[in-house]
């Protein structure tokens, strides 16, 4: 069981590590 | 302090710098794909390896698409390791017999080793089998420095290149980087540490008699204690060599035994541990180069290379200061170095390196953030234990580490240039290319990471009994060991005030993702100012320019690091390694 949690919290964090991504691009065109 | 021990610093010193421009240069020509006197060995075999994995290597990326490259390479590295801890039972080279590694502890490994920290909460020898050491660990040794140094290298291109999106392919630079710079530089390195001493071996661990046994007390089950009579000693044994080198190259810090490189089968004789202080700033010195050359002002390469020099000459003097003069609460004894003893505070010291050299180690993992120890940084005076600390919270950008020391630098010579603007009215310029409002957000964001992080979870620990049930010295020094713990984690050091028991649930999720927001989310927008840069135009310099090849730019370099680092973690250091220096002068110590 806790091995599912700590392989998704690894899938989790990745997924969010790449919306941060889209974020700083989507600020830096929002400023231009 | 003594003329010798001086002499070992400054020779030291000196070495790092004769290599810097032949590291410098070959980098360069690996990364350019210009012609090294490896390729007739290794470009057929980049070549098998592009072909097996259907990369192709003439298609370049936007900072966007590299940088999701390197997150899913990393994630799925990450998965990989965690699985071979948690099934180590079942597999390949287990001599010992090693349990599958619980998994708040394989979790937390896995973070520390895929973000290049190689924080241990554990005891290597009785906990990872030679299949993790080999197989798990010492791959993403490899393969974090690897990601260390192409990201690096993308922030050069992102600088010298003009009105393009397109800044490399990640999969062929790292290949690159782990054919051409790694693996030749490990192999040759290895040997070297072979011949010193240091073991490379799958052999059951050797049971020996004691020559001399032991009556020890022990605490038995019902909390009883009784004496116990020891003969025997288990020795450990294992493929070090190997893991050795890239160990320090890498700046990875994760030894292959506990005490890390003050064991002797690690570390054993002066040579080796000269070595292994060149093998830590080898690279990171070799990349300020590699930055001059590449963006085309070789005397910029060399001005951040002298304020990063400068500031490691500093904690070194500062550490080495408090380490000579010794506990002043040892009153009559003799604490002078002579002939017969090194003097000072030897606590948590091997005597076969002595202060000079435990103190040089000291700053040198912690400038970079490789986090090899050769002495016990817990066992520091209250200032001599400060100063590995401030190295860390400065983002550990003195040499730093693979590739994460010239990134991380980056984000300072931003700051530093914009603020030059700001002081003379103009737009600021660095190397032709204007600095806006985004690039400086996006610094900011990179350096607000790591105090959030750091200050926010050592906030969390301090208040809470999971967070204060680790810690071995009350008072201040406990604080300084939980302050450590993330400190060292978020700014992917590794290296441990080694009196906290960090082995709980709670110290490896929450190191683990200290890790991981120190690594990645520090990445993220320094890759979108490399994006962004790589866009622009180039400004043509005028008399307004802020020149960033001077005495001038490497002062403001310096002291834009030392305002920033200083402001953010004054107060915690206050009640910290400052209290406690101020309440052992008043006689109290912990």
């Amino acid at each position: 069981m806790l091995d599912m949690v700590f392989i998704a919290a690894i899938a989790l964090f990745v997924l969010i590590a790449v919306g941060y991504v889209r974020a700083c691009e989507r600020i830096r065109g929002a400023k231009s | 302090m003594t003329a010798n021990g001086w002499f070992q610093i400054l020779f030291y010193l000196l070495v790092i710098l004769l290599l810097t421009k032949p590291i410098g240069v070959f980098m360069t020509r690996v990364f350019n794909r210009e012609k090294t006197f490896l390729d007739a060995l290794l470009r057929p075999v980049e070549k098998l390896v592009y072909r097996l994995t259907g990369v192709d290597e003439h298609r370049e990326m936007r900072w966007t698409e590299y940088t999701i490259a390197m997150l899913l390479f990393s994630g799925v590295s990450m998965a990989l390791l965690y699985l071979i801890e948690r099934t180590q039972k079942w597999l390949p080279f287990n001599p010992q017999k090693l349990p599958n590694v619980e998994p708040g502890l394989a979790f937390g490994t896995a973070a520390s080793f895929t973000t290049n920290t190689n924080w241990q909460s554990y005891v290597p020898e009785t906990t990872m089998s030679y299949f993790t050491q080999m197989a798990g660990l010492a791959y993403h040794n490899f393969v974090s420095a690897a990601v260390g140094m192409v990201l690096a290298i993308v922030v050069i291109r992102g600088i010298a290149r003009r009105e393009t999106d397109k800044l490399g392919n990640f999969w062929v630079d790292t290949t690159r980087c782990l054919l051409w710079v790694l693996l030749p530089f490990c192999l040759v390195g290895s040997m070297v540490l072979v011949s010193q001493g240091v073991i490379q071996n799958f052999k059951p661990y050797a049971t020996v008699e004691l020559l001399e046994p032991q009556t020890v007390q022990v605490t038995n089950a019902d909390g009883k204690s009784s004496t116990q009579r020891v003969t025997q000693q288990v020795i450990a044994q294992g493929p070090v060599a190997s893991q050795e080198v890239i160990k320090e190259l890498g700046t990875n810090g994760g030894g292959f035994f506990n005490a890390n490189s003050a064991h002797p089968f690690e570390n054993p004789t002066p040579l080796s541990n000269f070595f292994e202080l060149v093998l830590i700033f080898a690279i990171p010195s070799g990349l300020t180069y590699t930055l001059g050359r590449v963006t085309g002002s070789e005397r910029h390469g060399w001005a951040v290379w002298a304020a990063m020099a400068f500031l490691f000459l500093a904690a070194v003097t500062a550490t080495y200061w408090a380490e000579a003069k010794g506990n002043p609460l040892l009153l009559g004894t003799d604490q002078r170095a002579h002939a017969l003893q090194s003097g000072g505070n030897m606590e948590g010291k091997e005597t076969r390196f002595g202060i000079a050299n435990s103190v040089l180690f000291a700053a040198a993992t912690t400038d970079a953030s490789c986090g090899a120890v050769n002495s016990m940084h817990d066992s520091y005076t209250p200032l001599g234990g400060m100063v590995p600390l401030i190295n860390i919270m400065l983002g550990e950008v003195v040499f730093g580490g693979v590739g994460a020391g010239l990134y991380g630098i980056f984000v300072f010579i931003v700051l530093a240039v914009f603020i030059a603007g700001l002081m003379v009215g103009r737009t600021p310029e660095y190397l032709g290319k204007k600095i806006e409002s985004y690039d400086v957000k996006m610094a900011m964001l990179a350096v607000l990471i790591l105090t959030f992080t750091i200050l926010g979870f050592s906030a969390f620990a301090v208040v809470r009994p999971f967070g204060t049930a680790g810690v071995s010295n009350p008072g201040p020094h406990g604080l300084s060991q939980i302050l450590y713990a993330y400190v060292s984690s978020a700014g992917n050091n590794g290296s441990a005030f080694a009196g906290i028991n960090a082995n709980t649930m709670w110290y490896n999720t929450s190191t683990g993702v200290a890790q991981l927001l120190g690594r990645f989310f520090m990445i993220i927008p320094i890759m979108a100012i490399a994006g962004n840069l790589a866009r622009k135009k180039t400004v043509p310099e005028s008399a307004g320019t802020f020149p960033v090849t001077s005495a001038l730019f490497a002062t403001l370099l310096v002291s834009t690091i030392l305002i920033v680092g200083a402001l953010t973690f004054f107060p915690a250091l206050s009640l910290g390694p400052i209290l406690e220096h101020l309440l052992m002068a008043a006689g109290k110590v912990f």
